[in-house]
């Protein structure tokens, strides 16, 4: 990894279908907002750089790729993510009553204990408000979240949310620290193909 | 449910399995709408991981692994699903331990303590089932070769990303007659620093995995026992003793009655995986082999794959002319090119004996592992070997200070009766404490259905999807996947490497840069907060 990134987080965005998750991470990493984006089709993760209290960090940060559609995301999606933003749109109040579900599934799958949680009521560029902010907030209070309101659309509150939630896990002991993650898994890439070609590796090379 | 599955689509995948998740996933790949449905509340089917509460809850202990469902009537011509076969059966849970913690006084904080000292961690079942997310239990754990098939096809799609893997850290076979385990040395320095084999069976055996890496150049000299067992060779080179047992029982992964050449071709990936990533050939799936079906399905969904679980499937509709052309599935009609589904929901598969499987839970290595480790117990008469892998807390199996086993051996009778032996002569499952085995804490014996699907009797566009099979590894079922994929989509590229995100790094503007001050607008909330906040109602 480049010496001057401090590390890379993993970064999870979940909710109900609609709620904007692709249009804040594409604000976020790319800025850019589209009115008719259609549901979510071919983004895994996206990776951007950001400096928070003079550390360089680069956050991974993963879309359901439409998983969440039929509520069917795998439990593999969860794996080592040390931060969460739960979505829900502040003008669907369906969406805000189904965060009590989003929330057991991250409760069940996530494996960082300390993972950082955040809950972003998004659209509040719109009129037709269904949640008020102190519902979304006494949900937040309930569960120990980060939270915020936003606008993919006007970028209100976009960029601050990572920010903060990136500068919460940084403060996190224990949750990104090298030697916190070096305990897990390798990682099977054509990077780092350590050893040697068969020919001259294991018992071979002594024939 | 809110939103309709598209129809028509491309293909409709019926089973989370992994053939099926593989075959999704590449034909997402090439821009072809997947819908993958799956009738079960959970990916994998019977290669999937549970933790305990819902491995208890869905091999029901809990009586089900399958749901029934009321069938309804079905056109003559239509092929009804067979939603309630069950591909798990002969369940038999045991526990060996209390429910009360077992020091000389019950004082619960002394057993807290007790607990940081010794070295034997006295558990109690209600413990144990606290800990439920902390255990991953494989229906069907398997290993990776370094450089096999499922090896191979995760890097070269990408997909590796989703997953993490240890280390296969020692690799034993078991001696009856000594009744101890014999680590298999796995390269040059440990086949000369063996205490266990003499001067002239260590080149005998170098001897004969460099005749076996070397088999396609030389198919000359081989020609007389290319049609023979892999035993007829080892005899003719006269390879005896444990030289034998470590190429028999865990280079080769065969027994008597294997054929030659498969027995060669297993040689050739274990020595050729040697090194990769560690000194044995083998990998082991972080969290367990049930991750690897999911990572096919996200990449899957990643390219358009609708997912859709707990959706029955009532039967496949077929055409006049013999070709399916969709599926009921919850009272609405799918339509699609092509249908996948699993054998075990095949209407036209007959159950045939497949594994025995037991889980357990010990309170010890056999192996001073801290990794995985498999240790293969051969069975005389002709029998199939029993495989044990051994996890440990690294892998997350398990919480710290326990260690999950897997055994795995061809069903002849019932899970219980064709692994008794095995786990007799390795752990020590009764009262009486054997200080130098492992005691087990809790056991699960079951039995995994195979089926015969008789070929050419769907139609033509409709594929029936092996389950779990008895080999240690993945990669027969990495091959049959392309085998279908090929033949839905001849001349298409089987999952090409994907775009890594990692290689789009997006640099913030400077003022993206964050002050020190926490933000405006944001709240940060703690239960203390709370507390207040709910007195404030």
């Amino acid at each position: 990894m480049d010496p001057s990134v401090l590390t890379t987080l993993k970064i999870l965005i979940t909710g109900e279908s609609g709620v904007g998750k692709s249009s804040l991470l594409l604000r976020f990493t790319d800025d850019t907002f589209d009115n008719e984006q259609a549901a979510t089709i071919g983004v895994d993760f996206k990776v951007k750089l950001i400096n928070v209290d003079g550390n360089n960090v680069k956050l991974a940060i993963w879309d359901t790729a439409g998983q969440e559609r039929f509520r069917t995301l795998t439990p593999s999606y969860y794996r080592n993510a040390q931060g969460a933003i739960l979505v829900y749109d502040v003008c669907s109040r369906q969406s805000f009553s189904r965060l009590d579900a989003w929330f057991d599934e991250l409760e069940t799958y996530a494996t960082n204990t300390n993972i950082v949680k955040m809950l972003i009521g998004n659209k509040i560029d719109k009129d037709r408000r269904e949640v008020s902010r102190e519902e979304g907030l006494k949900f937040a209070k309930k569960h120990s979240m980060l939270f915020i309101e936003a606008s993919a659309k006007t970028k209100d509150g976009v960029q601050m949310a990572f920010e903060e939630l990136v500068q919460k896990i940084i403060q996190t002991p224990g949750l990104w620290e090298a030697d916190v993650t070096s305990q897990r898994g390798l990682s099977l890439s054509d990077r780092t193909q350590a050893g040697q070609p068969w020919s001259c590796s294991g018992y071979c090379s002594m024939v | 449910m809110g939103e309709d599955i598209p129809s028509p689509c491309d293909l409709i995948v019926v089973g989370t399995g992994l053939i099926e998740s593989i075959v999704a996933s590449a034909s997402s790949r090439i821009g072809k709408q997947v819908v993958h449905l799956d009738h079960r509340d959970f990916y994998g089917s019977s290669w999937a991981t549970f933790s305990f509460n819902s491995l208890q809850n869905t091999l029901g202990l809990v009586d089900e692994f399958t749901e029934h469902t009321t069938q309804s009537q079905k056109e003559a011509s239509d092929l009804n699903i067979s939603l309630n076969s069950k591909a798990i059966c002969n369940v038999i849970e045991k526990w060996f331990i209390s429910d009360e913690c077992k020091t000389e006084n019950d004082d619960s904080q002394e057993c807290e303590a007790s607990r940081d000292k010794t070295s034997r961690i006295t558990w109690t079942k209600s413990e144990l089932l606290k800990n439920s997310r902390k255990f991953n239990f494989d229906i069907t754990p398997k290993l990776l070769y370094s450089r096999g098939e499922m090896v191979e096809v995760l890097i070269n799609s990408g997909i590796c990303r989703y997953a993490e893997f240890k280390n296969v850290s020692g690799i034993y076979t078991f001696d009856g007659a000594e009744g101890c385990l014999l680590p298999v040395p796995c390269s040059r320095a440990d086949v000369f620093n063996s205490k266990e084999i003499t001067m002239v069976e260590k080149r005998l055996l170098m001897k004969v995995l460099a005749m076996c890496v070397d088999y396609e150049n030389k198919s000359e000299e081989f020609k007389e026992y290319e049609s023979g067992s892999f035993d007829n060779f080892l005899n003719a080179h006269k390879i005896q003793g444990k030289i034998r047992k470590y190429l028999v029982d865990s280079v080769a992964m065969a027994n008597d009655s294997t054929n030659f050449k498969d027995a060669v071709k297993n040689v050739q990936k274990f020595v050729r995986s040697i090194g990769r990533y560690g000194n044995t050939p083998f990998l082991w799936t972080l969290y367990g082999s049930g991750e690897l079906p999911q990572c096919f399905c996200r990449c899957s969904a990643v390219f358009g794959g609708i997912y859709c679980l707990k959706r029955n499937t009532e039967n496949i509709i077929v055409g006049s002319d013999g070709q399916a052309i969709g599926i009921v599935s919850d009272n609405q009609n799918l339509m699609a090119k092509f249908i996948l589904i699993e054998d075990c929901l095949n209407p036209l598969a007959k159950i045939k004996p497949g594994i025995s499987r037991a889980i357990l839970i010990t309170d010890r290595s056999l192996t001073k592992n801290d990794q995985a480790a498999i240790i293969t117990v051969p069975s005389a008469n002709g029998k199939d070997p029993v495989r044990i892998l051994e996890l440990s807390a690294s892998t997350m199996a398990c919480p710290p200070g326990l260690y999950v086993v897997h055994l795995i051996t061809r069903q002849v009778k019932t899970a219980v009766e064709d692994l008794r032996e095995a786990i007799n002569a390795v752990f020590c499952s009764s009262e009486e404490e054997a200080l130098d085995k492992p005691n087990i804490i809790w056991s699960l014996h079951f039995n995994i259905n195979e089926y015969d699907c008789p070929e050419g009797k769907l139609p033509p566009n409709v594929y029936s999807c092996p389950g779990p099979d008895l080999f240690i590894d993945f990669d027969d079922h990495v091959i049959k996947a392309r085998n279908i994929f090929q033949s839905m989509y001849p001349g298409e590229d089987f999952l090409p490497k994907v775009p890594d995100p990692e290689d789009v790094v997006l640099e913030g503007p400077s003022e993206d840069i964050v002050q020190e001050r926490p933000l405006e607008g944001i709240v940060e909330t703690s239960p203390e907060d709370q507390e207040s906040g709910e007195t404030r109602q």
